[in-house]
């Protein structure tokens, strides 16, 4: 499935994929795999077919507010969804680092929010992927200001 | 000309390893930088003189870098642990820079201070 042109602004070229597709996992690429991850997670709100398709069982998580492994977090996300049906992830940038020994760090920038009408938060995940999978994340998240010193927004 | 990354290595060993805070942004940052930090003003010159006060009030301040993630078209990531004295629990930071032409032309970033306790063993970083 080929996301609508402009769901993907940081790789507008990518060619088309199914994110649910994890029949050769070895053989994407960090960036293929990223792009999986993100298309479901954070585009679809689909926390459940993002972690079982593309998050490793033992994955290292190192958020404070969440448990580590996959099946303890999804379930943490997967009652947040439920709970918030306008919860949005707006991405605003990827950066995917250098591919070293196979393994990569991808960082996604987004505007996080519960609720349309909440000013929400700025966060930055980092993701460490390997052999198809996602095996480690950290974040920082940022509760978005009412006011700031300068005019040009968080992002 | 240096590359982004070399130009990346350069501020992070002055700003983050040295704490010249004021020295990197004099060298490596551009009169007209985009900053989106919220507490900080734009521009080059403003921001010099908010990092002035800050160390001369946090003389014990560290950023000890934890990762660094040299992307494409100039952007790079710096993870790191701030913390203003030793025995702080501190901020967890990430820093976001777009690198142009030699020099720092953007910048993002997100804080969060380290928690007392959480729900894994494994550390904000």
């Amino acid at each position: 499935m080929k996301p609508q042109p402009g769901v993907l602004p940081w790789d507008t070229d990518a060619p088309p994929f199914d994110p649910r597709d994890i029949g050769n996992r070895t053989a994407l690429s960090t960036r293929e795999v990223a792009e999986r991850f993100i298309q479901l997670f954070y585009v679809e709100d689909n926390p459940t077919d993002a972690f079982m398709c593309w998050m490793h069982p033992d994955y290292i998580q190192h958020n404070p507010n969440a448990p580590t492994g996959r099946d303890a977090t999804l379930e943490v996300l997967a009652a947040a969804v439920a709970n918030n049906p306008e919860l949005s992830h707006d991405m605003k940038r990827v950066i995917h680092g250098e591919v070293k020994d196979g393994e990569g760090l991808v960082t996604v920038h987004h505007h996080f929010r519960r609720k349309l009408d909440e000013r929400g938060w700025a966060v930055v995940d980092i993701l460490r992927i390997r052999d198809g999978y996602i095996v480690e994340h950290w974040d920082v998240m940022q509760e978005i200001p009412e006011t700031a010193k300068n005019d040009n927004g968080m992002f | 000309m240096l590359s982004d990354r070399e130009v990346a290595e350069r501020f992070i060993e002055v700003f983050y390893n040295q704490n010249r805070l004021t020295d990197a942004f004099a060298e490596w940052v551009h009169p007209d930088y985009i900053q989106h930090d919220p507490n900080s003003a734009t521009g080059r010159d403003g921001t010099i003189e908010v990092l002035a006060r800050h160390m001369e009030a946090n003389p014990e301040m560290t950023h000890d870098v934890k990762r660094v993630i040299h992307g494409e078209n100039g952007m790079v990531v710096v993870h790191y642990h701030f913390r203003r004295k030793p025995e702080d629990r501190g901020l967890a930071v990430v820093d976001i820079f777009r690198i142009k032409d030699g020099l720092l032309v953007e910048h993002w970033d997100v804080m969060q201070p380290v928690p007392e306790s959480a729900k894994n063993d494994n550390g904000m970083f």
